[in-house]
């Protein structure tokens, strides 16, 4: 697979997961593509149920054992090192040293709820070590020192004592900052943030976004930034992702999404943002329905049941073709069919 | 801190310990009447002579006259003091000269019973969580009801007579006829080990099912936590990560199980050794309750009573240096 | 508009009927998932069955408990044929039995006669008293097919699982000691639930004091191991006792001991519930405290009440067999499986009538589905996991 640009690091090609289960096949990631460039954030957008966890597992590898993955994720460098024979991420062994390697080494990921994602019975600095130990630094003390200073770098004080304190004597704002600089210790070149402010104060999430910001422009990682809150997005992103029920139904920059945008289900989610506006009055506008489960479903555009604008005899006859209706612009719903070329 | 912690536990043991002392006194003399009416009766269907002067002479050594709170205070403080457990009217031996015979024993096959309950519950219970509806999986799950659904005096008598169809010998006992009143050597040893074992395993088994029941359950649980997924996304190796995360998270509250995992097996000891007729306090003690042999029941409850007590306090302590979340003196969420 | 709004009332609907996991009710749920429990689905109507069996002993067993077969001690378990020796097929029946004294150990046994004794269903036997009471019937659910005018207990004989050493049926004596070894554990469990109830509700609602002394008595008890606690109680019950008397004595013995768990569980559930934001709201419309109570928290932890109550039943029933084996709990002439083991207790007795354990068997097969139906409660009392 030929390099698209230089600055691609990772590219996601037609990217699906499957669930094996009892119940039958679930759909969470239904044909995703996508790349990531060097130093800019995307912003991945959508309700809950929608995918987005499930995407990133899949760049993680990380996925139950009854999850099935197939297309193609393919990371161009290594290490800073752009790679001759670029690797499939998706043909990997999950257990396997290669994705070991990547996994902390060269793609990072922040979780959503800090007290959870470190394990209660060892110290922080214990876990942020493991990490610098694998990846950068073998050394125990020379790691120790890593692990400080990373502390220090998210803006811990007096990280010397942290480093030796378990998880539950910090609070939330701490452990979510330290999570970060675990994420960072190995100087990756991607980092995912899934949802790493849900959990977290309002004063606190801005502090953790400006941080992640600022350590992202120190070290110019590119990130997936996955949220449902639009408003961090717009903080956050270069380029945005709209995902419903496992597919990208809307991709574009972070502009055109909030002032153009184009698919009715991305439209209906501006909608329900709350304003200051006096003229706004009323009740807030809401997506009617609920997003349903990914599970046995007929051939048809997945929004069409919640759509305003559906169309009779189309929306819920196929597949909607992804459109690029401007350079950069992909829209996926059967208004656009005919209004651009058509995309992968 | 920990020291505080140690002796502030110790410190509230004791008044749990004198309400249990209290409790099993009133229990062994619920029975109306006492040994010297059980003894006279006796005595009297076997158309003995019933000496006056010795009822009275052991009545008056015993205190049985004397109101029941007195007769507690009386026998407390022996034990306390002298070490005098009080005697045994059955075996007209102190009660502390048949501990000394049997509770060694008795002791030990509880200890190794422990012991083997964790050596088997704990890996087995790891690799069935591990690998999750594979053939060993079943197999233990299925182990594990017949476990907790046999009860001990059962699994003994069929045991035992498995083994007498199979070797043509009869394991009861410690040791073989030949050995039993043999002093100490080598091949008593020999002789006694498989008897041992069995005696063991026996004892082991059904605490051993419901170990594995709850380590697999626990390690499942905690096998699906967000910090596992953390130290995977860490790059971590499989195995490294399941043993420093999982498995250590899942083994911290077997620890604090001897407290329950103990009287259970003391309670197994004293069942099997009575229908396996073992030279332990069992079938002494079960002689003792319906004899109302009062001291030398009293006494044995007391003692097994102690022992929990200082197993769940073990645990307890053990458990809080295993767990960074429990602060001396309670759980910090 | 009005065709729209149809539109999308269709879809509602659509949208319900194919996500009905996320409308069910909670017992639905529970329900669902305990019908995935496939031991546990087999475990019930096996409980069942036994329990309606053991229920009408003397009806679906062919002797009476305490009859005795003078002429048939220590008789194995009959054989029962189909086709008799020239290959007829003659429906189900027994050769009769005669005694045969070995010449050389003298031992006496029994061996197959030539005479064809045909067993049935429905067929006449022994009278009995129908639940105990003075209304007589004879008729039994299977048993040979006594000839017209000959009376039960004579030669026309046929013991499913063999005989005692006094001539007594096994197979009607462990279904008359069903009858006790199974109705026990639910009387022990009844009294354990008022017990753990009471003192966990009180301890868990009212604290202070109370909930002080409670937990107290709970700490103290825990600290006996169970057994030799059991074992002492129960030699306490003086011997001349009625056996009736014995019965719901012994079964509340259990139940002093076992409640501490049910009312760890109850308090520990009220304690946590209390807090909860739906009490608090409903205290806060101006409920009641006994509206509060049974209208919104016992729901929400009936479920692990019941788990935790049938997770006990097991330990029960081997505490009784346990207890009755070794003389110590219900004692014969009262039948029940605890008892009826007693004759096995050493191992040439258990050489020589094997058959002697069957009520073994008894006891394994309930506590094990007593064991998959508690596993399956607990899967399903938390039907959102």
């Amino acid at each position: 697979m030929k390099r698209p640009s230089e600055d691609v690091i990772l590219a996601m090609e037609d990217v699906k997961v499957h669930f094996d289960m009892d119940e039958g096949l679930l759909k969470a990631v239904d044909g995703v593509d996508f790349v990531i460039k060097k130093g800019r954030t995307l912003g991945i957008v959508g309700e809950s149920g929608c995918g987005k966890s499930v995407t990133t597992n899949a760049i993680f590898k990380i996925l139950p054992k009854y999850g099935l993955i197939s297309g193609n994720i393919w990371l161009y460098e290594k290490d800073g090192k752009e790679l001759e024979e670029p690797i499939n991420i998706a043909e990997l062994n999950p257990t396997g040293d290669v994705i070991r390697s990547i996994r902390g080494g060269n793609i990072s990921m922040i979780f959503q709820e800090p007290m959870k994602a470190f394990s209660p019975v060892h110290t922080i600095g214990n876990q942020i070590m493991e990490t610098i130990m694998l990846h950068v630094e073998p050394d125990k003390k020379k790691a120790r020192e890593i692990c400080v200073e990373a502390l220090r770098a998210v803006g811990i004080s007096n990280p010397e004592q942290r480093v030796d304190e378990y998880p539950h004597q910090l609070s939330g704002g701490m452990r979510q900052r330290a999570m970060i600089a675990m994420a960072l210790a190995s100087k990756p070149s991607i980092l995912i943030a899934d949802e790493p402010t849900t959990a977290l104060d309002v004063t606190i999430q801005a502090q953790v976004l400006d941080l992640i910001n600022n350590l992202k422009h120190e070290n110019n990682t590119s990130v997936i930034f996955i949220t449902h809150d639009l408003g961090v997005i717009a903080e956050m992103s270069d380029d945005v992702a709209v995902m419903y029920l496992g597919k990208i139904v809307e991709s574009c920059d972070v502009d055109t999404l909030f002032y153009n945008p184009q698919h009715p289900y991305t439209r209906a989610l501006l909608k329900s943002i709350p304003t200051a506006d006096k003229q706004h009055k009323g009740r807030f506008e809401s997506i009617r329905g609920t997003v349903p489960y990914a599970m046995n479903l007929p051939v048809q555009c997945g929004f069409c049941d919640r759509c305003d604008e559906a169309i009779k005899g189309v929306c819920d006859k196929g597949y909607p073709p992804n459109v690029e209706i401007e350079p950069g612009h992909f829209v996926r719903c059967f208004k656009f069919a005919d209004k651009g070329t058509e995309g992968k | 801190m920990l020291l505080n912690y140690i002796l502030k536990r110790l410190l509230q043991l004791i008044p749990l310990l004198i309400a249990v002392s209290i409790l099993i006194f009133i229990i062994i003399q619920l029975p109306p009447g006492d040994y010297l009416t059980t003894y006279i009766i006796q005595l009297e269907t076997s158309g003995l002579e019933v000496n006056q002067s010795e009822i009275i002479n052991l009545t008056k050594q015993y205190g049985l006259d004397k109101p029941m709170y007195q007769q507690y205070l009386y026998w407390m403080k022996n034990i306390i003091t002298k070490l005098d457990f009080g005697r045994s009217f059955q075996w007209n031996q102190t009660v502390l000269s048949l501990l000394q015979q049997r509770l060694p024993a008795t002791i030990s096959i509880s200890l190794l019973s422990l012991v083997v309950t964790w050596a088997i519950a704990i890996p087995v219970g790891i690799v069935s969580a591990t690998h999750q509806y594979s053939g060993f999986d079943y197999f233990f799950q299925f182990f594990g009801f017949i476990g907790m659904s046999c009860p001990a005096f059962l699994l003994a008598l069929a045991s035992v007579f498995i083994l007498f169809k199979l070797t043509g010998q009869s394991l009861t006992g410690l040791n073989s006829a030949a050995f039993v009143n043999a002093p100490m050597s080598w091949a008593k040893f020999v002789d006694m080990l498989p008897r041992l074992l069995l005696v063991i395993f026996i004892i082991a088994i059904s605490q051993t099912a419901g170990m594995i029941r709850s380590m697999r359950a626990m390690l499942l649980d905690e096998l699906q936590k967000q910090y596992v997924i953390t130290a995977r996304a860490k790059g971590v190796k499989e195995k490294k990560l399941l043993w420093k995360y999982p498995i250590r998270m899942a083994i911290n509250p077997q620890v604090s199980t001897i407290g329950w995992v103990l009287p259970g097996l003391i309670g197994g000891e004293m069942i099997v050794s009575t229908v396996l007729s073992l030279p332990t306090m069992g079938p002494l003690v079960k002689r003792a309750l319906t004899n109302q042999d009062m001291y030398l029941a009293g006494s044995y409850l007391l003692i097994v009573s102690v022992l929990t007590v200082i197993g769940t306090l073990i645990s307890d302590i053990l458990l809080a240096i295993v767990d960074p979340r429990i602060k001396f003196g309670g759980v910090s969420e | 508009m009005s065709d729209k709004k149809k539109k999308s009332n269709a879809n509602i609907d659509t949208v319900d009927s194919s996500s009905s996991y996320e409308v069910a009710s909670q017992y639905k749920l529970m329900w669902w998932k305990f019908k995935k429990h496939k031991a546990a689905m087999i475990a019930v109507p096996v409980l069942i069955i036994m329990y309606l069996i053991c229920m009408c002993c003397e009806f679906f067993a062919p002797a009476l408990p305490l009859e005795r077969y003078k002429d048939y001690k220590d008789t194995a378990p009959t054989r029962i044929h189909l086709w008799d020796d020239d290959g007829n097929f003659v429906g189900p029946f027994v050769y009769g039995l005669e005694r045969y004294t070995d010449p050389y150990t003298f031992r006496k046994s029994y061996v197959e006669s030539d005479q064809i004794i045909k067993l049935g269903f429905f067929v006449r036997g022994s009278e009995y008293g129908v639940f105990g009471s003075n209304l007589k019937w004879d008729v039994h659910f299977f048993g040979v097919k006594l000839p017209e005018g000959e009376e039960p207990g004579g030669h026309n004989v046929f013991f499913l699982m063999g005989t005692d050493s006094l001539g007594r049926d096994v197979f009607s004596r462990i279904l008359s000691g069903g009858r006790i070894s199974l109705s026990f554990c639910l009387v022990s469990v009844a009294f354990t639930v008022i017990i753990g109830l009471t003192l966990g509700g009180l301890s868990g609602y009212l604290g202070g004091v109370v909930d002080t002394i409670v937990q107290r008595a709970i700490d103290l008890i825990m600290s006996i191991p169970g057994i030799p606690m059991w074992m002492a109680l129960a030699a306490a019950l003086p011997s001349t006792m009625s056996n009736l008397k014995k019965y719901f004595l012994m079964s509340l013995i259990m139940s002093l001991i076992g409640w501490t768990g049910l009312a760890r569980v109850t308090r520990g559930k009220l304690l946590s519930l209390r807090e909860e934001d739906f009490v608090i709201a409903a205290r806060m419309c101006g409920s009641s405290h006994m509206r509060v109570i049974f209208k919104h928290m016992l729901p929400s932890f009936l479920s692990y009440i019941i788990v935790s109550v049938t997770g006990s039943i097991p330990g029960t029933i081997l505490g009784e067999t346990t207890l009755s084996f070794l003389g110590l709990g219900l004692q014969a002439p009262t039948v029940s499986w605890g008892t009826l083991l007693q004759d096995c207790q050493t191992v040439d007795s258990m050489a020589a009538t094997p058959w002697l354990m069957f009520p073994a068997l008894f006891i394994i097969v309930s506590v094990l589905c007593f064991c998959f139906m508690g596993d399956g409660l607990r899967d399903a009392a938390d039907p959102y996991k």
